[in-house]
């Protein structure tokens, strides 16, 4: 069981610390509240993988972090799976979408529609400059970058993965779920 | 003490047979987002004020095969189940507990504060995905109703109305917004 107080008017981030402490990712969409269930396995591993390869390249002043709260504005809060955000953050205070350089989503059976629609119109309208997805069955990386306010896709990755964008990476994409 | 409700603990997430055991007081609102729950608090009165005159005229208009709820329930599938502010369907989908889209005609959702983004990015890219034909937005704050008619597997806007509204599609239609809310 979970209980969530009652808002008449909606939620607020002021109401974030007042939410349970249960294992699911509480978001908040335009004040209304997205309880999702605790991501899968593969799904958790491949985030943490992608996280330590990000922290072996990434240049400096860049760091990745595993599933940070992100707010927007007081009505929408959410949960990417892994952001990439300048050191300057570490030092403290909220992290917002102009502290975000990319942020991915891992999209597992449970969050297809999400992922795909909802949350890329989130970031867009932030202002999250890259976007990439990454999808597990079958195991798929497609990079995206805003331009005039939608995200374009820029690459589909299903094996090696070179890109310059945001910042030069190579990898293999398997590696993530080995 | 601060008024709580109590969800049933799912960590795989919900499915359609959950919803009979969400709580209805106090009144949110539940829909199924791939597995997710999402949870709105209950809609001002003139919201409903606009989807109930609505749907008095829509239920007026359409055919005997038709059905006319505010508000609907479609099942796109057992992790996805959403409840349009204003839903018609042919007649057979009230056989069953909840309607699926190949059988809805209109979608109309009439836009909330916490409902800005799903009602304006999120459930026109569903409705449109699954089939929906038509969907219609009102946005009170602005009194705006827009149309969409699908094409492809999206929609494409048909009419802007602020005052007086003529549709003929998908069926013919004439009516002041402002007389919906008076």
């Amino acid at each position: 069981m979970t209980t969530l107080p009652f808002r008449p008017d909606g939620w607020t981030v002021d109401d974030l610390d007042e939410l349970p402490d249960d294992g699911y990712r509480y978001e908040l969409i335009d004040g209304a509240l997205l309880v999702s269930p605790p991501p899968e396995l593969p799904h958790q591993y491949l985030t943490g993988r992608l996280v330590a390869l990000l922290l072996g390249q990434l240049p400096e002043p860049y760091r990745a972090a595993p599933a940070p709260g992100l707010y927007f504005d007081r009505r929408n809060y959410r949960i990417p799976d892994v952001v990439v955000f300048r050191r300057e953050r570490l030092a403290g205070g909220r992290l917002g979408p102009d502290d975000v350089l990319l942020a991915v989503e891992v999209v597992s059976p449970g969050s297809v529609r999400m992922d795909r629609v909802a949350k890329p119109a989130q970031y867009a309208a932030g202002g999250i400059r890259h976007l990439w997805r990454v999808e597990l069955q079958p195991l798929e990386l497609v990079t995206h970058e805003l331009a005039d306010e939608v995200y374009r896709e820029t690459g589909r990755y299903s094996e090696d993965v070179d890109v310059t964008e945001p910042v030069p990476l190579r990898f293999r994409l398997p590696d993530l779920l080995t | 003490m601060t008024a709580v409700t109590t969800l049933p603990f799912r960590p795989d997430g919900w499915t359609v047979e959950d919803l009979e055991l969400l709580p209805d007081d106090p009144p949110f609102r539940y829909e199924l987002v791939d597995g997710a729950l999402m949870v709105s608090p209950p809609p001002p009165n003139a919201h409903n004020l606009f989807a109930n005159e609505l749907g008095y005229l829509l239920r007026g208009t359409v055919s005997r095969d038709w059905r006319v709820l505010a508000p609907g329930a479609v099942e796109f599938d057992v992790r996805n189940w959403r409840s349009p502010d204003l839903l018609v369907v042919r007649r057979e989908a009230m056989q069953r507990k909840y309607a699926r889209p190949g059988e809805a005609l209109l979608a109309v959702e009439v836009m909330s504060p916490s409902s800005i983004s799903t009602d304006r990015v999120a459930k026109p890219a569903q409705f449109a995905a699954a089939g929906i034909p038509h969907f219609w937005r009102f946005e009170p704050g602005d009194s705006v109703l827009w149309t969409y008619r699908l094409d492809g597997d999206v929609y494409r806007e048909t009419g802007r109305y602020t005052d007086d509204v003529d549709v003929t599609e998908p069926v013919p239609l004439r009516f002041r917004i402002a007389d919906l809310l008076a």
